[in-house]
């Protein structure tokens, strides 16, 4: 009896290490393994990130994670809790390589918003820089940092602008975002 | 061979001392955060095989909604072999019961990224592990039961925690 009883706990505790479900094993199986996407960056030393376990089925509408073909440039786009990030690299032909960007290659351009204004690249001290690590299989993923410049009032053009480069973005990182055409 | 299994469970239900259950139950681990807690109701026999104990066959159907609805959630139809061990050797008291089982029919419909339902179908292999409390209410036994099951197929499998109340009757020969 005592046997009977052990055995069938240490198969019910084995079977319960499958860590998927058996919809989630079938489905897998059918469509293969899942992607797991994310994006995360500081802000002034303050985190913002955001992950899926599977970005095959991200939201899309609008996509939680993006990198879209546009004429001469991918539009890179990361959600996180409160806000986003969202760049652009400037060529018709992406590829694993680093890419920095400053005023003057393209002034005036939203990088991130932590859901209130956004930050800019603006003042000559702002700059980004955008690390594509790995693009295979329809997803890429890197790593950025930027110094930006904060919009402190945007309810009327010009913007109102505050300390120039005092946004510090580091740390930023992103994983598996799709590339659509 | 699954109907031949039923037809032998019913005819074992009918000719010995049976139970009816109700139980309120959870779907735990990968996959089932998007579930409300389900139900299940199962039939139970018992086979004195030893003094402290009855070799009992259980046939149950367990249902799990999805939180959004919609018809979408899982239903399992699992019958199961085990024994229940009374600790302190008299039918009533604390007892636990391991069992296991096969799962006559499994089904899960679930929404996909469009939000049309696909049909997973399975069977595969249950394990249980329960205990509970046996008492009398008005001369009848009721029995007050927590138990962990987990349904095995395709890879994955489906785990739940049931808490469940029986009541006996007899249905045989036996008293």
């Amino acid at each position: 009896m005592k046997s009977l009883v052990a055995t069938i706990t240490l198969a019910l505790f084995f079977a319960s290490c499958l860590k998927e479900s058996i919809p989630e094993a079938i489905a897998n199986k059918k469509n293969g393994p899942k992607v797991p996407a994310s994006f995360s960056f500081k802000v002034n030393g303050i985190t913002k990130s955001y992950c899926v376990d599977d970005v095959r089925k991200q939201s899309t509408n609008p996509y939680s994670f993006s990198c879209t073909k546009t004429a001469g440039r991918y539009d890179i786009f990361g959600k996180v809790e409160i806000g986003a990030a969202y760049f652009s690299i400037y060529t018709d032909s992406l590829s694993v390589r680093n890419y920095t960007y400053t005023p003057a290659d393209i002034w005036s351009t939203a990088v991130a918003d932590t859901g209130y204004l956004p930050f800019y690249i603006y003042a000559p001290t702002d700059r980004i820089s955008i690390n594509i690590s790995s693009y295979s299989n329809g997803y890429i993923s890197g790593n950025f940092t930027a110094l930006l410049t904060p919009v402190i009032d945007g309810s009327r053009i010009p913007y109102t602008y505050g300390a120039p480069s005092s946004i510090a973005i580091t740390e930023g990182s992103f994983k598996n975002v799709p590339v659509f055409y | 061979m699954p109907k031949a299994i039923l037809t032998l469970s019913l005819f074992c239900f009918l000719s010995v001392q049976a139970s009816a259950q109700l139980g309120v139950m959870k779907l735990v681990g990968s996959g089932t955060e998007d579930y409300q807690v389900g139900f299940g109701a199962f039939i139970k026999a018992g086979f004195p095989a030893f003094s402290s104990g009855d070799i009992t066959l259980e046939l149950g159907v367990n249902y799990f909604w999805l939180k959004d609805g919609d018809g979408s959630g899982t239903a399992m139809v699992p019958l199961k072999v085990g024994y229940m061990h009374m600790l302190n050797g008299s039918r009533k008291g604390f007892y636990v019961e391991p069992q296991v089982g096969y799962n006559l029919y499994g089904i899960s419909s679930l929404p996909d990224e469009n939000g049309y339902n696909v049909d997973y179908k399975y069977n595969g292999v249950v394990l249980a592990a329960g205990a509970g409390y046996v008492f009398l209410m008005r001369n009848t036994p009721i029995n007050l039961n927590l138990r962990y099951e987990t349904t095995i197929a395709k890879g994955g499998s489906n785990n739940l925690v049931s808490l469940g109340i029986t009541r006996s009757f007899n249905i045989g020969k036996r008293d």
